[in-house]
């Protein structure tokens, strides 16, 4: 029985979920001043963590601050929520280091929730939607299954890992979303049915044990730092009561009984399609493809304040219940261990990102963005990072405003959307520092340095906080200016300075910017032979030491980056005709087509594009514009 | 001077033989390999230094592009400003 529809309301945004995407999508466009409906199937699972509750670590911790320093909300919400913070690599040098966060995952929801509700031009509903409005290849609302019908100028969906979700434990296989939710069938089939290409990922989870059931003794303690750390630039308060996680390990019996049931493991057996993520790998992958291993890291993270629930970090599996209890207890510490949750793996729909655009608008239908885990990405932060960049430029194209793109050398953001929307993924894509080119410059300390401009002009940045960046950004010119105009003396008290550092005593004079350039020197050491007039904060001191030290690789990073901006420079015309280009080998056709690049740079980055194609379709352009100049 | 014992490790082992010897006459080519030349020196001197894998693989990378440029295996935007200035290429 078909249900009546009712017009339920006009808005500028819709968006599709409230997730970790979904949250950060609604919040950047409200803040930009759309009216902004959130629709989500379950308000108690507003900015649910159904994986690891944690934010941040390599390049995601990265991310998070980029979030920030744009102005949106999840560093924010992490900072009042934690559990425990640790920087991660402080031994490695500014480059690789890296913060991360345990949340207590139900206070994270809640705050979340808190801000939402708060928020002005956002409203929150509950509902699910089973299809979209299109007419005329633009999307104009949503249609709920309850008949509601919501106009909208731009829709964004932020679905996650909801779209034809199926649960997949040991042998049994049910339609679901993650943790027991309703999944979403119509809406799924609805996209498929506008034409959009999806394919079939995976992901898991390990079980839940009961905290109280744990023998610490047997375990290691792993504490958060004592330095008080966080996330957004705007923190003042720190969470001084951490809780520790705990480290323990598998050994042969627990790789012995795995091995032992992997005909019964999903996984082996054939029941699940979807492709995993090589980086997310469960238990039984792990023995399998590192059978050499004599044992594997498990770290047991506390989910919370207020409950015993613990995730059992290493331990993802879809293998049956009845195994993974057997499996828990051969783990040291957890001998006695009881199960709240088990482990399972979860199938779904996503979209294949090659569909779209930059901005994450589809390239098929006008005013429909898709951003998260339905784009085939896999984590919160990955998710967050798309969600408010599919927010800000759905405000904007409806504001009638340019759209905002970010480039691989602005952030790890720039580097997650365009690798999506160039090359694509065959599995669920996790940023890596390795992903990005520009690793020196796109660094946790300087994320602000970065994208707070940004973030500013398209207005998610208040004026105050600006002046403040503004004022931080001048203090840490004005001081590499002076280190580099000051000369030390090889005097007594610097020659017994750098003696006592370990390094070698001058021969002459030395710019005090150089003698920080040693690796055996310090801001603090420099400070004391060249006293400031003004004691400077820290974050200016650890940007003044940082771009000193690293002054020449960040120079040639820069010039990389360069040459990049001219080719990114090197538009391509909206209505370029690839087939009428002669030399271009079929399968680069092929790709540029598909993707449709709108530079020479994005171009030369699709996999089966090669520089002798760029050649060609350079000269191309080149020509045509030689052409219309000329008035042919 | 550019198959010193470090590289030979990375790069095969050293056991490419080269079936004849390769003369590069290109003006273009030969500043490209100086430049590659001082590109390893970096590297070289980076590890020295004791300075982060992170940060000497930018010295890497350039040395990588720099050949690639030879070869065309690097995407090079002015290549079309050569091509214009030195050949007419109709209409």
């Amino acid at each position: 029985m078909q249900t009546t529809t009712y017009e339920a309301g006009q808005y500028d945004v819709i968006v599709i979920g409230a997730g970790h995407a979904g949250c950060e999508a609604g919040l950047a466009a409200a803040r930009m001043g759309a009216k902004t409906l959130m629709l989500t199937l379950n308000l108690d699972m507003v900015a649910f963590m159904p994986c690891n509750p944690s934010l941040g670590g390599p390049a995601k911790g990265v991310v998070v601050r980029e979030i920030d320093a744009l102005g949106g909300e999840m560093a924010k919400n992490i900072d009042k929520t934690y559990i425990q913070m640790r920087m991660l690599n402080t031994g490695k040098g500014p480059a690789v280091q890296a913060l991360r966060a345990q949340a207590d995952k139900f206070q994270y929801q809640h705050e979340m929730k808190n801000t939402l509700e708060n928020e002005p031009n956002l409203t929150l509903l509950q509902g699910m939607v089973d299809e979209l409005i299109v007419e005329d290849g633009e999307c104009k609302g949503v249609i709920t299954h309850t008949g509601a019908v919501f106009r909208g100028k731009a829709i964004i969906i932020t679905t996650g890992t909801f779209l034809r979700g199926e649960i997949i434990l040991g042998e049994l296989k049910y339609s679901s979303g993650p943790n027991n939710q309703k999944p979403s069938i119509k809406l799924s089939e609805h996209l498929e049915s506008l034409g959009f290409e999806m394919e079939r990922f995976k992901t898991g989870t390990p079980p839940r044990i009961n905290g109280n059931t744990i023998d610490y003794s047997k375990t290691e303690i792993q504490p958060g730092d004592e330095e008080p750390r966080a996330f957004s630039y705007e923190t003042t308060k720190y969470i001084t009561d951490q809780l520790p996680c705990w480290l323990t390990y598998t050994n042969l019996r627990t790789h012995q009984l795995i091995d032992e049931n992997l005909h019964r493991a999903p996984m082996f057996s054939g029941m699940v399609k979807g492709t995993g993520a090589r980086y997310c790998p469960s238990i039984e992958d792990k023995v399998v493809r590192f059978n050499d291993k004599p044992r594997h890291q498990i770290f047991l993270e506390p989910e919370g304040r207020n409950t015993n629930e613990v995730y059992v970090q290493g331990l993802s599996t879809s293998l049956p219940e009845e195994i993974q209890h057997q499996i828990i207890a051969t783990v040291p510490g957890l001998e006695n261990a009881r199960m709240m949750r088990p482990g399972y793996a979860i199938e779904y729909d996503a979209i294949v990102p090659t569909q779209l655009w930059p901005t994450l608008e589809t390239k098929n239908i006008e005013n429909l963005f898709t951003a998260g885990q339905i784009n085939g990405t896999s984590g919160y932060e990955e998710a967050a990072a798309q969600g408010i960049m599919a927010g800000i430029n759905a405000a904007r194209k409806i504001l009638g405003k340019e759209e905002v793109i970010l480039s691989r050398s602005d952030g790890y953001i720039g580097v997650l959307i365009d690798d999506l929307v160039t090359k694509g993924t065959n599995e669920p894509y996790r940023l890596l520092t390795s992903r990005a080119e520009y690793r020196l410059l796109l660094r946790h300390d300087n994320a602000d340095l970065r994208l707070t401009e940004i973030g500013h002009e398209i207005g998610l940045i208040s004026d105050e906080r600006y002046e403040k960046y503004v004022n931080k950004k001048a203090a840490i010119e004005a001081e590499i200016k002076r280190l580099r105009s000051t000369i030390l003396k090889p005097n007594e008290k610097t020659q017994e300075m750098i003696i006592q550092a370990g390094g070698s005593p001058l021969k002459d004079g030395i710019k005090a910017s150089d003698l920080l350039k040693r690796p055996e020197m310090s801001y603090e050491q420099i400070k004391e032979l060249a006293p400031t007039e003004v004691e400077l904060p820290k974050d200016v001191v650890e940007q003044v030491e940082i771009q000193i030290k690293y002054e020449g690789y960040i120079e040639k990073s820069l010039q990389q980056v360069e040459k990049l901006k001219k080719l990114e420079d090197k538009k391509i015309p909206e209505n370029i005709d690839y087939d009428a280009i002669n030399g271009i080998a079929t399968e680069a056709r092929q790709k540029l087509n598909k993707v449709r690049p709108l530079s020479i740079a994005q171009a030369s980055r699709i996999s089966g594009v090669n520089p002798a194609d760029i050649s060609i379709l350079l000269v191309y352009i080149e020509h045509g514009k030689i052409a219309r100049v000329s008035g042919e | 001077m550019i198959w010193s014992g470090r590289f030979q490790i990375c790069f095969f082992k050293g056991q490419i033989e080269a079936g004849d010897m390769t003369y590069v006459s290109n003006s273009r080519h030969i500043a490209l390999l100086h430049q590659a030349l001082q590109a390893i020196d970096d590297v070289l001197k980076g590890i020295d230094y004791g300075t982060p894998i992170d940060i000497i693989q930018i010295d890497l990378t350039r040395t990588w592009e720099l050949l690639g440029e030879i070869i065309g295996d690097t995407v090079q935007e002015s290549l079309i400003n050569q091509l214009f200035s030195q050949f007419c290429l109709g209409k």
